[in-house]
């Protein structure tokens, strides 16, 4: 399913939360793809996922994750650390695990995220802070 | 995928100014339905770090040390530190990306900066991370 915002392509084909130690986990997958937009590009002849779009996974299913507040979405406000240690090519599913931290009194929440291939081979790590923009009731 | 339309300013190897226009007839927005409210159509964080991150290849390939010999090497986004996102560009809107390279090892290029729409600075990048990876060459 297509986001409601603005977005390169549909990152997550699936996702689904649990609750570890009172915190958020949320898990997502996205199947790699030549059909999705800009991968024929990236680059001819061979088609490499971009790493852009491995923080796209984690940005569409952190803000699933964590809904609408008065009609607004939760906006990434920091890419405080983003590190890639491999390539996805199409065929492979990536698998993301993020774990949400408490709301911060600003209402900064911090995703830390760890994305693999199916199977179980390291592909990046990020953490990113998400946060509902200013005026959005609680 | 490439996302630098103009490149207005440029000190060889150590600091550019370039452009990026934010259309509305770009595929990020084709799938949205009508009527969404104006936040929605915020330009994604993921095309704005690979427009600057294109802009810093720019640079670091314009330097006469960078080593970029041969052929076109194909350089791996491998990590950012501290991108600071203040505020959304739109459809429109005009990202100017003031980026400075600070250093490159072993294949390994560092670079930092701004994003500006107008006299608004929407972000600031850390740091961002390229390396030349053995046999990403570009197909002839």
């Amino acid at each position: 399913m297509n986001p409601s915002f603005a977005a390169p392509l549909c990152a997550v084909d699936d996702m689904r939360h649990t609750v570890q130690d009172g915190k958020l986990i949320v898990h997502a997958r996205k199947k790699i793809t030549e059909a999705d937009p800009y991968m024929v590009a990236h680059f001819p002849g061979r088609t490499i996922y971009p790493g852009v779009f491995i923080l796209e996974t984690v940005r569409q299913a952190v803000v699933a994750a964590l809904g609408e507040r008065g009609g607004a979405l939760a906006d990434v406000t920091a890419v405080r650390s983003l590190r890639f240690t491999g390539a996805m090519h199409p065929g492979e599913e990536l698998v993301v695990t993020a774990a949400l931290g408490n709301s911060e009194p600003d209402g900064t929440v911090s995703a830390d995220a760890d994305c693999r291939r199916a199977d179980g081979s390291a592909v990046a790590r990020l953490v990113l802070e998400f946060r509902y923009p200013a005026g959005v009731d609680e | 995928m490439m996302l630098v339309d103009q490149v207005e300013w440029l000190d060889p190897g150590r600091a550019l100014r370039a452009v990026k226009a934010i259309s509305g007839s770009e595929p990020c927005y084709q799938h949205l339905p009508p009527g969404l409210p104006r936040e929605r159509y915020a330009y994604p964080v993921s095309l704005i770090i690979e427009s600057f991150g294109q802009a810093a290849v720019v640079l670091w390939q314009s330097g006469a040390d960078a080593g970029f010999t041969g052929g076109e090497t194909l350089l791996a986004f491998a990590a950012a530190r501290d991108c600071r996102f203040e505020a959304h560009a739109y459809p429109g809107d005009i990202l100017r990306h003031e980026v400075e390279f600070e250093h490159a090892v072993s294949g390994t290029g560092f670079a930092k900066g701004e994003i500006w729409v107008g006299d608004r600075r929407i972000a600031t990048i850390g740091s961002v991370i390229a390396v030349r990876r053995a046999g990403l060459t570009r197909p002839r």
